[in-house]
């Protein structure tokens, strides 16, 4: 069972939860989250005074399956997230330990 | 345990009358659930009569708290007290084991304190929450002259001091509200703490007895605080928010007084609502609850108020204060009318009220309130055409502090449904979602003082001085906070879009107070599109130029992007956490700053700009049609900018050069076009986006002898690259097709690299520079990373000479940079060249980068002097 986590541009969300639903991923988790990675963050110019961004908004998703599943849901989040400008984000992918659904108390597999 | 047969019968009767209860069969739980307690402890205190007698001081069982009021909910807390003659010796610990220890093991929870009277009075001195349980306190059974001489004492030492203790349970009751929010707004209402809940009852209560005596409820009416008809509106608002409560601490199984979202469908049915126009039973439930926790607050604030403050109680000094207007006064911090024959005469009072309590922070007087609710009939057509009425209320709206504001007065007497009647649809309007804590009628007042809060460096805001800037540039405010106030005005109506039919409702709104026309259009707009902003920062990339261009196109003015900008911003803080985040805060501002650059400073700015961009955009689509089947297709890939700035016929040269070129497999098509007059060609180009494209085709003129007097280069979306080359003719001009074959086979060959087009360049180069003075001339080269929200705007100011522009932007190409747009202008021999460019990721050059870019641009073209003046 792996878990990913990927960052991606706010407005890509819709993109990226319809292709992984066409894949049968139905859950997820979204949480809106700043940062910067090598795109800094930005500043704007109002009357003389600046407006800094430091970090940047950005969107991150979580996603919990079985291991045989991940390259197909990295590439079509890789496919659905992509600008081909800087910024477009990343994604993680790491081992998960023990998965329960809370309701049932099925574990690992049929918790997924 | 003797007694644990009585606990045993209490536990059996209490799930009977919970049953019945459940099942709708029982109005008055709560009494009933206390005289069963009453009866618990009364038959148990005769079982025990032995070792109470055994005591040789006398003691009685006193009721505190909501059982002492014998409103008891379902597991709210038993409060016992054992009141003692004397301080007791150890023996009256059986008698309380005796007593309670049973009731533990069915699993009541009990509240309970040994004291004797004195130690009562110390208790409450120290506490006001001891103070509040005995105001509750009820002999329930014992010595019954030991309690009315507990009433006594306790009594005397209310009157000794009525002034301070009704501060203190004051005070308590504002720290609960500042703790507990104003629930009475929240979608997920505390039915206990809450503002509006039943502690804001109790608290009236407390005063109450303080103050009279209370015992009870009509006692409210007979000393004139309710009138004889809010008097039963006022008790079947506590029946009904009761009621609530108990079927939540049922559903909970526990003390649990949060109306949770779980819970509300549940409750809604249990209570029997249905569903009923157009809203779904549990909208409709919560619109009740919140209505009666509304009575509820404003009662409890009004008695507060009044009894609060000490005129009844002897206090002869009667404060007074001039209010400026004839016809209102203010008395002990109230506001009011003198007399209601004045307002009569002139109804404009009605609303100076409001203006003038709002002015001077004084809250109406419930005669003044009572006096608004029943003279509602004089706000007719001619009240709301009044230009002195409406400039009150714009003022109310100006009001900056958020607690008992006037525009809640104004709603909850009725003023506010008199002066815009379709405000009634939205009052009691609870939006069933996620997102929205208040009922859209507080909400739109929220939103109003927002406005005000975004504004104040006081409110802690990290961007309020770029709020208040904007804020001070909006001309003029009042239209603006009409528009904040009235966004939500189409959520009255079944149906359509909300934004879409309250930008229809509201023309006839303001029409009524005759505002201009234009000044209608304005709020019109801002309503259909207030949730524009969010929802083009949050769904589309913002860092993309024509988002924000598109932006701009939809906005057209900057006057309204102000408006809008700090509209989003009231309306979303004011729907709640939820929908209020720094998150959303950074993409908005974002985006609105990025839009008012493109509307103030970029070459879509001016007033008539984009309504010109719109028609010459239409004007070329249909040109197009005739030649092309996705005319449209092929326009809407065109940046703005680009539309703009090409005179159409230039557009259409490379439209047609367009539809060539995706139908060939060549890497670019070109085409001349010839000026009989003068001895200039226009060379148009469309490629596929290349890097180096532009730099090769300006060595390409070069090596073939053409000097470049201008050069346009811009981008489609579709990696399409449009440049246009104003050049000098070929020296044979009789065989110029020649030449040009030549060139363009040049810039073919050079692209696939089968052509060293730097060395061709030096040729010619050493050819054209024999001129000595050519180089005396400075270079300059500035980077400007401010001027535009998407690039980096790279100045070249030098002397021409041939190959120049191949060589800086053969620099460029070097760097990865990309040339977005490109203007090039030779005037005799001086040289501007401006390049739009980015890096390859997109993004502006960073500082470093651009120091780099820049020196190396110098060095350049100072190589190229030193090469010169070696050879001279």
């Amino acid at each position: 069972m792996k878990k990913i986590e990927a960052i991606i541009k706010p407005f890509k969300l819709d993109d990226v939860k319809e292709a992984l639903n066409e894949m049968g991923i139905h859950g997820m988790t979204v949480s809106e989250v700043k940062g910067y990675g090598r795109q800094k963050g930005h500043k704007e110019i109002y009357r003389g005074a600046e407006y800094v961004v430091d970090f940047v908004p950005k969107v991150k998703i979580e996603i919990a399956l079985n291991a045989d599943r991940v390259e197909e849901a990295v590439k079509i989040i890789r496919d659905a997230a992509k600008t081909d400008n800087i910024g477009d984000g990343k994604i993680f992918v790491s081992s998960l330990e023990k998965v329960v659904r809370v309701r049932t108390g099925e574990t690992n597999e049929d918790a997924l | 345990m003797r007694t644990e047969i009585l606990a045993k019968e209490l536990n059996e009767k209490k799930e009977k009358l919970s049953e019945q209860f459940l099942l709708r069969e029982d109005g008055n739980f709560q009494r009933k659930l206390s005289d069963l307690y009453d009866e618990y402890f009364m038959k148990s205190f005769e079982y025990i009569s032995d070792i109470s007698n055994s005591l040789n001081t006398p003691f009685a069982l006193v009721a505190l708290g909501g059982y002492g009021r014998q409103e008891q909910a379902p597991h709210s807390d038993i409060d016992i007290l054992f009141l003692f003659e004397n301080k007791p010796e150890d023996e009256a610990d059986s008698i309380i084991k005796e007593i309670l220890y049973p009731l533990w093991d069915y699993k009541f929870t009990i509240g309970h304190a040994t004291r004797t009277i004195s130690e009562c009075i110390k208790e409450a001195k120290s506490d006001v929450y001891n103070l509040t349980a005995m105001l509750d306190a009820r002999f329930v059974c014992g010595f019954s002259p030991l309690y009315l001489k507990f009433s006594e004492k306790f009594r005397n030492y209310l009157l000794a001091a009525p002034k301070k203790f009704t501060e203190e349970i004051i005070l308590a009751a504002e720290k609960r509200h500042a703790e507990y929010g104003i629930s009475e707004y929240l979608l997920e209402p505390d039915i206990k703490n809450g503002m509006g809940g039943l502690r804001d009852y109790h608290t009236i209560r407390w005063i109450g007895k303080i103050h009279f005596d209370l015992q009870e409820l009509k006692d409210f009416q007979y000393h004139g605080y309710l009138s004889e008809t809010e008097y039963p509106e006022f008790s079947d608002s506590l029946n009904f928010i009761s009621k609530v409560r108990n079927y939540l601490h049922f559903i909970t199984k526990r003390k649990c007084d949060k109306l949770h979202f779980d819970h509300q469908l549940q409750i809604a049915s249990e209570l029997g609502f249905k569903e009923k126009d157009g809203k779904t039973p549990v909208e409709n439930f919560l619109g009740e609850l919140h209505t009666r926790m509304n009575f509820l607050k404003e009662f409890a604030q009004m008695v507060q108020n009044e009894a609060g403050r000490p005129k009844k109680l002897g206090i002869k000094r009667v404060y007074k204060k001039i209010t400026g207007i004839e016809g209102l006064e203010i008395k002990n911090s109230l506001i009011g009318f003198k007399d209601s024959e004045k307002v009569i005469k002139d109804p404009s009072l009605l609303i100076k009220i409001f203006k003038e309590s709002g002015l001077k922070k004084v809250p109406l007087n419930s005669e003044s309130k009572r006096l608004v609710y029943d003279l509602g009939y004089l706000i007719d057509e001619k009240f709301r055409k009044n230009p002195e009425n409406t400039a009150s209320f714009e003022k109310i709206m100006t009001i900056p502090y958020m607690e008992n504001h006037p525009l809640d007065s104004m709603l909850n007497t009725g003023m506010l449904s008199g002066l815009i009647p379709e405000f009634a649809d939205i009052s009691d309007r609870i939006q069933y979602n996620d997102y929205h804590i208040y009922p859209v009628a507080r909400h739109s007042i929220r939103a109003v003082q927002y406005v005000q809060k975004l504004i104040s460096d006081k409110a802690g805001l990290k961007n309020s001085s770029l709020y208040s800037s904007v804020y001070s540039e909006i001309r003029p405010k009042r239209v603006f906070l009409w528009a904040v106030f009235l966004h939500d005005i189409g959520k009255g109506q079944e149906g359509e879009d909300h934004s879409i039919s309250g930008s229809k409702a509201v023309k006839d709104i303001l029409e009524r107070f005759d505002m201009k026309k234009e000044h209608i259009e304005t709020v019109s707009f801002l309503i259909e599109n207030h949730l524009y902003l969010i929802k083009t920062a949050t769904r589309r990339d913002i860092f993309e130029e024509e988002t924000i261009t598109a932006c701009a196109m939809k906005i057209k003015s900057a006057m309204r992007l102000k408006m809008l900008f700090l509209l989003t911003l009231a309306d979303s803080m004011a729907t709640g956490p939820k929908a209020w985040s720094e998150w959303n805060e950074s993409l908005v501002t974002t985006l609105f700053l990025k839009t008012l650059k493109v509307l103030e400073k970029g070459s879509l700015s001016g007033p008539n700009a984009i309504r010109h961009l719109e028609k010459k955009t239409g004007e070329i689509t249909k040109v197009l049609k005739q030649i092309s089947t996705n005319a449209e297709e092929i326009v809407s890939g065109m940046p703005p900018t680009y539309i703009f700035e090409l005179p159409e016929s230039d557009i259409l040269v490379h439209a047609k050069l367009y539809t060539r070129l995706i139908k060939s497999d060549m890497p670019f098509v070109m085409e001349v076009e010839k000026n009989k007059d003068s001895g200039l060609r226009r060379v148009f180009f469309c490629a596929k986006d290349r890097p180096g494209f532009f730099s090769s085709a300006a060595g390409a003129f070069t090596v073939n002898n053409m000097d470049i007097l201008d050069a346009r280069a811009f981008g489609w979306k579709n990696s399409i690259a449009l440049s246009i080359f104003t050049v000098t003719a070929p020296l044979d001009t009789v065989y110029e097709t020649r030449v040009w074959d030549k060139t363009s086979s040049d810039l073919e060959k050079s692209l696939d690299h089968k052509f060293d087009l730097k060395s061709a360049v030096s040729v010619r180069k050493d050819q054209a520079l024999n001129i000595n003075d050519v180089f005396n001339a400075r270079d300059y080269v500035k980077i400007d990373n401010d001027s535009s929200s998407f690039y980096s705007i790279v100045e070249v100011h030098t002397r021409d000479y041939p190959g120049l522009l191949f060589d800086l932007t053969n620099v460029l190409f070097r760097f990865g940079i990309d040339i977005k747009s490109a203007k090039i202008a030779t005037k005799v021999l001086q040289v501007v060249d401006v390049f739009y460019v980015s890096s390859i990721e997109g993004t502006k050059l960073s500082q470093e980068k651009g120091e780099i870019v820049r020196s190396e641009i110098l060095r350049e073209l100072l190589e190229i002097k030193e090469e010169k003046n070696e050879k001279n």
